[in-house]
């Protein structure tokens, strides 16, 4: 989804995991009283650890006193009472808290450390060692913890080690596997080919470059081992290959206070409430973290209410003037991001009306709000953002007026959408055929063989020749070429009057690209259909495009033919874009012009006009007052958004 | 050593990768022959496919290749070991396409210019000083040097991965894909740094690149890839001008904005 949303890096999860480390974003990030819990029990579990050891502390934890055996909570054996042999239960309880704790500490050191080099070695150190290490990943993952348990329990005796051995050589294949996929992913990556070239070693990378890459698992992974330790410790204690008495682990605890259940039901209530609140904790901390650590956790605020709250507000203003022959027109729509600080406004002051038959193309660089713009028009806003302002016609009705479930059944038919990325706007476990047909399917009743017929005809006009094979293909068999071919079937095949193009054939080759703008072109003819075609690319646009629209930092800045703004750019901006790119006239080698800086974000816009800090043309008045869209030439139609346009244009225009 | 004098030479050079999961064996590079001289850059044009990454990385010796040689300056480039390898890693840098992924996203700019800097022959002596003036030479602020890559745009981002190629005073720069994946004006200001920093060092360029408009204007010489393959050799305007292969026919045919801005 992101992908196809028009904003540079700093959205991108991975780099705001990189702003600062792992720890202080989970300090951060998991609320306060939870935070406190896991340290209460964390100090807890120490102090019990030091009770363990200090000759001086042991007395209380293990002395036996059969006088005050079963007594009561709050009686002379005890705060929480006493259990079986009269030992007061708190300090029972404190320090097998310690023992939990702390095996599941030395578990997690085991299956992190084993796990990441294992995961590494696999991943970073050849054919052989992959081979070698992903065989013993499998055997330890078919081999049951227990079982594991049994045979050390075998050599070392039952007790506390033999559930930190059985688990900590377990475990470790779970983070072992995601580690070794994450650094087949890492070691393709720019940085780590950049200093294998500059001639380090592999453990050099492997320490400096890929450890610190793979912290957020490793520390998602130990959340995980820490609960799943406390649990399986109890497990084995219960059956006999844990704790041994007099050891009070809590699993050991528990076992003794069922034994004893029916002499006083309190060792064995008071054990279960602190296993049970640890575990629960330890869970809510461990999901909070993942949220904060997974990429893909993390949830945008929705938009809807406040979208709503803007169309009702809008109801109550009187109509503007629209054109009624419009396919689609757009009425000074702005599109808002909703996030923590409240919200930003990404794309303002959108105006344009499209014709039947007619190409518009919107061009822009990456943050020009370019593919938000689109999606406005479409009523198919991501998540987190909405539409703040204006309105959208189709055929001349206001979208904004027509019942969610209309509009659904009408979007496919009236609008369709292409991306950039076929592959992923494809389902892979479905054939091409099947894809098709469901878009019917959407729209039309009747079984989904009784589309086939129409289905193939609609492959073999997107030039998927030998449709009959191309209907049981699945997307994996396809290339990027045929993959787009197969998208524009998908969304094509219930005969739209208008197809959205965003950066269709951007990633594919030249060749590729020339063949897919040749086919959107023919079959806008043959099915009398109008086209927005979005791209970074003014030359391709001006390929295909009647009308363009040139966008920058999330507002039209130049509405004209292609004629025009091509041969007579207005805008500095446009000339700016245009005359970036080389050309076959100018001499080789020579410098090329540049618009320097970048685009701002949305939230940084100049006051004025957005682009008057790069333009070489800026005078005081683009830094004090808005621009307006206004008329720039009759004849064509012009419209332009500039207080001083470039002259060459201005000639040519009168 | 001079301007045109024959740096790198490579010869037959084959390369196949064997085919995984059932897939067939794919021939990434098939019989290339080509030279690059000091001080000239030697652009190399092909679209997905067609063995131009597969060249770069054997440049670098990321890759192997199966047959064939390669020569920089007399030394053996498919089988140089310790002081050999560590004179080529000084010789010959490269610079990527991807400006998200150049940088370890956990670690400073200044961490990622300090460990190119330390592989050069001479490391200055006042290498902090040196950082400042690295970051100035790709027109950078020495502000930025503690920056975390994702404080950075895209072009800014590239502008150091440029840095870090140069830090070790390398002859040859293998440029893949470098300003693909930005947008035109920065790609535009990239690319004039590219040309200026040659200029003044003296560097050649294996300047690869899906698009042949820019592959044209960055090139003294130019070869155009497909499947393997080289299927035409020489003066990019020659090329442009009058096409021998089919392909290349078709791939300048491709170049949106031809047929209009021509006229």
């Amino acid at each position: 989804m992101t992908a196809t949303i028009d904003f540079d890096a700093p959205a991108s999860p991975s780099a705001s995991v990189a702003a600062d480390g792992s720890l202080r974003r989970i300090v951060r990030g998991v609320p306060w009283p939870l935070l406190a819990a896991v340290a209460l029990f964390f100090v807890a579990g120490a102090i019990g650890l030091v009770f363990l050891v200090a000759p001086d502390l042991k007395p209380l934890v293990f002395k036996q006193s059969l006088m005050r055996a079963f007594s009561a909570p709050l009686s002379r054996g005890g705060f929480l009472g006493a259990d079986q042999l009269g030992r007061p239960l708190e300090w029972r309880l404190l320090a097998g808290l310690g023992i939990s704790l702390g095996a599941a500490a030395a578990v997690t050191l085991i299956a992190s450390v084993l796990g990441l080099a294992m995961g590494l070695l696999g991943g970073f150190f050849g054919r052989t060692a992959d081979r070698l290490v992903t065989v013993v990943i499998d055997l330890t993952w078919a081999y049951p913890t227990i079982l594991l348990a049994v045979v050390i329990a075998g050599i070392l005796g039952p007790g506390v080690w033999t559930v930190i051995w059985a688990l900590g050589l377990t475990l470790w294949a779970a983070l072992a596997r995601i580690v070794r996929a994450q650094v087949l992913v890492l070691r393709e990556q720019d940085f780590v080919l950049a200093a294998q070239a500059l001639g380090y070693s592999r453990f050099y990378i492997a320490t400096r470059h890929l450890i610190p890459n793979l912290m957020p698992i490793v520390i998602l992974m130990a959340t995980l081992f820490v609960a799943l330790t406390i649990i399986a410790e109890a497990g084995l204690s219960f059956i006999g290959l844990g704790a041994q008495s007099p050891t009070p682990s809590l699993g050991k605890t528990l076992a003794e206070g069922f034994s004893f259940a029916s002499s006083s039901i309190w060792p064995l209530v008071f054990g279960a409430l602190t296993m049970i609140s640890l575990v629960i904790v330890l869970n809510a901390f461990g999901d909070r973290v993942r949220d904060i650590l997974d990429p893909k956790g993390r949830v945008p605020l929705p938009g809807r209410r406040l979208r709503d709250a803007a169309r009702r507000a809008e109801a109550a203003l009187p109509a503007r003037a629209v054109d009624r022959d419009a396919v689609i027109a757009v009425d000074d729509v702005s599109v808002a991001i909703h996030g923590r600080r409240g919200a930003t406004t990404a794309v303002s002051d959108l105006s344009l009306t499209l014709r039947p038959g007619q190409t518009l193309g919107i061009v822009g660089e990456s943050g020009s709000g370019k593919s938000l713009s689109a999606r406005a028009i479409t009523g198919l806003l991501p998540e987190g953002l909405s539409l703040s302002g204006g309105r959208v016609f189709w055929d001349g009705v206001d979208i904004a007026g027509l019942p969610a479930e209309k509009l659904r059944d009408r979007r496919g038919r009236f609008v369709a959408m292409v991306f950039q990325d076929a592959r992923a706007s494809l389902d892979p476990l479905y054939t091409i055929g099947e894809q098709v047909s469901e878009s019917l399917a959407a729209h039309f009743p009747g079984p989904r063989r009784s589309f086939r017929p129409k289905v193939l005809e609609m492959l073999a006009r997107v030039g998927l020749s030998d449709p009959e094979i191309f209907y049981d293909r699945y997307p994996h068999q396809l290339s990027g070429g045929q993959l787009q071919r197969a998208a524009l079937a998908g969304v094509l095949v219930l005969e739209p009057r208008v197809l959205i193009a965003d950066e269709p054939t951007t990633g594919l080759d030249a060749t590729t690209q020339k063949k897919i703008v040749a086919l959107v072109k023919a079959l806008q003819r043959e099915m009398n259909m109008s086209v927005i075609w979005i791209s970074h690319d003014l030359d391709l646009v001006g390929e295909i495009a009647d009308e363009i629209v040139v966008a920058y930092a999330g507002q039209p800045v130049e509405i004209g033919t292609v004629e025009e703004v091509l041969k007579r750019p207005a805008h500095p901006y446009t000339l700016g874009l245009l005359e970036s790119r080389p050309q076959a006239t100018m001499a080789p080698k020579s410098p090329l012009r540049s618009v320097g800086g970048t685009v701002p974000d949305p939230g940084d816009w100049p006051p004025a006009c957005r682009f008057a800090p790069r333009c070489r043309r800026a005078l005081a008045i683009c830094g004090t007052t808005p621009p307006p869209m206004e008329l720039f030439d009759e004849g064509s139609g012009r419209r332009l958004r500039c207080y001083n346009p470039e002259p060459g244009a201005a000639e040519a225009g009168a | 050593m001079s301007r045109g004098d024959v740096l790198l030479s490579v010869e037959h050079l084959s390369k196949t990768y064997r085919g995984q999961g059932g897939r067939p064996a794919h021939k990434a590079l098939d019989d290339v022959s080509l030279e690059l001289r000091a001080s000239e850059t030697l652009g190399i044009v092909g679209e997905s496919g067609s063995g131009k990454s597969t060249l770069a990385r054997v440049l670098v010796r990321l890759t192997g290749a199966d047959s064939g040689r390669a020569d920089y300056c007399g030394v053996d480039l498919l089988r140089a070991r310790g002081a050999d390898a560590l004179f080529l890693t000084r010789q010959i840098q490269i610079v990527f396409q991807d400006p998200n992924s150049s940088m370890n996203p956990r670690r400073t700019i200044r961490q990622a210019l300090l460990e190119a800097a330390r592989v050069a022959e001479h490391p200055p002596a006042d290498i902090q000083g040196s950082l400042a003036r690295m970051m100035e030479a790709v027109g950078l602020s020495r502000e930025k040097l503690d920056a975390y890559p994702h404080q950075l745009s895209g072009g800014q981002r590239q502008r150091v991965a440029i840095a870090r190629a140069l830090a070790v005073s390398p002859r040859v720069v293998v440029a893949d894909e470098c300003v693909s994946a930005l947008d035109v004006s920065v790609q535009s200001s990239i690319l004039n740094l590219m040309l200026e920093r040659q200029r003044e060092l003296g560097l050649a360029y294996v300047f690869i690149s899906h698009d042949l408009s820019v592959v044209h204007h960055m090139s003294d010489r130019m070869i155009v890839m497909r499947s393997g393959r080289i299927v035409e050799a020489g003066n990019p305007s020659e090329i442009m001008r009058n096409p021998q292969d089919p392909y290349t026919r078709e791939l300048i045919a491709s170049v949106p904005g031809s047929g209009f801005r021509a006229a």
